[in-house]
């Protein structure tokens, strides 16, 4: 049934014109425009203490999104998957390095420096979330609210900023490589790669 | 001597200084605030218990509800108190009751900020502020 369905929307893709690579899969596409949903609420309702309950739900939404997500990376899903964007620190330096000079090679999923941050925003993602549900159920487990007040604060702050980041890295990508990732992640379709550059990830693991 | 144990006992020696009960500092922060309100009227005569117990009881209609401070902190500031909106229990707030309440006075004024704004929509006085801890160090 699944298997169906992203056949069809790989079918879909090449129909575009010139014909598309189907990437993002129904799952990462919802999780993605969700969490961006999720975040913003849980952002903009952080302060009165008569919004709580609207953040805690956002905040609860954003926990489940989060570890579907985990498991999905697990899964053999492709594009989706861990395996095929490993974390590797010092090919995203020299990914930057090159994209600095504008002549980085285009990748049809994450890009090296891609995926340094999409594993920062998970770990900031998780500690948030954790932090939060500590502060929220005071006194459950880790008795200093100080404490765990102070980290879900810095903590989601950095995430904000990582998402910034990530921002522009998007447009950065779609300018220089000639890309529309924000109708990407809308569609799931990518303008399709060379051979060279499919086969990049595991020549360079 | 292991790293460990050094990391260990520096995370000992940092929550126990940022942990610390504080009728003193609580008492600091009072002076501040009756000094701010003396510069700012003349005529006022100082701080008050009583009108910190009026200001932690008055009721006030915010989005169409009768709220005052002892909404979630009930009308004893030593009690453990309930959010109105989520139901979650709060620490009490009287220094007699929590040691850790004023321990962190960077904190307590920005609690001040958002609570103030919260239940009755401006920032409280210097006055109101300094009748408030008043009130708190005379619950016991």
């Amino acid at each position: 049934m699944t298997e169906d369905r992203a056949k069809e929307a790989a079918l879909n893709c090449l129909k575009d014109e010139p014909p598309q690579k189907y990437v993002w899969d129904a799952f990462v596409r919802v999780f993605h425009w969700s969490l961006v949903v999720a975040f913003s609420i849980a952002f903009y309702y952080r302060e009165s203490e008569w919004d709580r309950l609207i953040h805690v739900y956002a905040g609860y939404t954003v926990a489940g999104l989060i570890a579907a997500r985990i498991v999905w990376g697990f899964m053999k899903t492709g594009y989706a998957s861990f395996r095929a964007f490993p974390l590797n620190p010092l090919l995203a330096v020299r990914y930057l390095w090159l994209t600095a000079q504008g002549r980085s090679r285009r990748y049809i999923g994450h890009n090296p420096a891609g995926s340094v941050v999409i594993y920062a925003m998970l770990f900031c993602g998780i500690t948030t979330v954790v932090s939060g549900f500590l502060v929220y159920n005071d006194g459950w487990l880790i008795d200093d609210p100080g404490y765990i007040k102070s980290l879900h604060y810095y903590v989601s702050w950095l995430w904000l900023i990582l998402v910034v980041m990530h921002i522009i890295a998007v447009i950065t990508e779609s300018i220089l490589h000639k890309d529309n990732l924000i109708w990407a992640m809308i569609t799931g379709c990518k303008r399709s790669s060379t051979k060279l550059e499919k086969s990049y990830w595991k020549k360079e693991i | 001597m292991k790293a460990s144990n050094i990391l260990f006992g520096l995370l000992i020696a940092f929550t126990s200084a940022s942990v610390h009960a504080d009728m003193e500092s609580a008492q600091k922060l009072a002076d501040k605030y009756e000094a701010i309100a003396k510069n700012i009227n003349p005529a006022s005569t100082g701080l008050s218990a009583n009108d910190g117990k009026a200001f932690f009881n008055r009721e006030i209609t915010v989005k169409g509800k009768q709220v005052a401070c002892a909404s979630c902190h009930t009308a004893n500031p030593a009690d453990t108190g309930k959010h109105i909106v989520t139901g979650k229990p709060i620490r009490p707030l009287a220094p007699s009751a929590n040691p850790n309440r004023f321990a962190d006075i960077d904190k307590v004024e920005k609690e001040f900020t958002a609570h103030c704004h919260d239940v009755i929509g401006r920032d409280c006085s210097a006055q109101e502020k300094g009748n408030f801890i008043s009130y708190l160090l005379s619950v016991n």
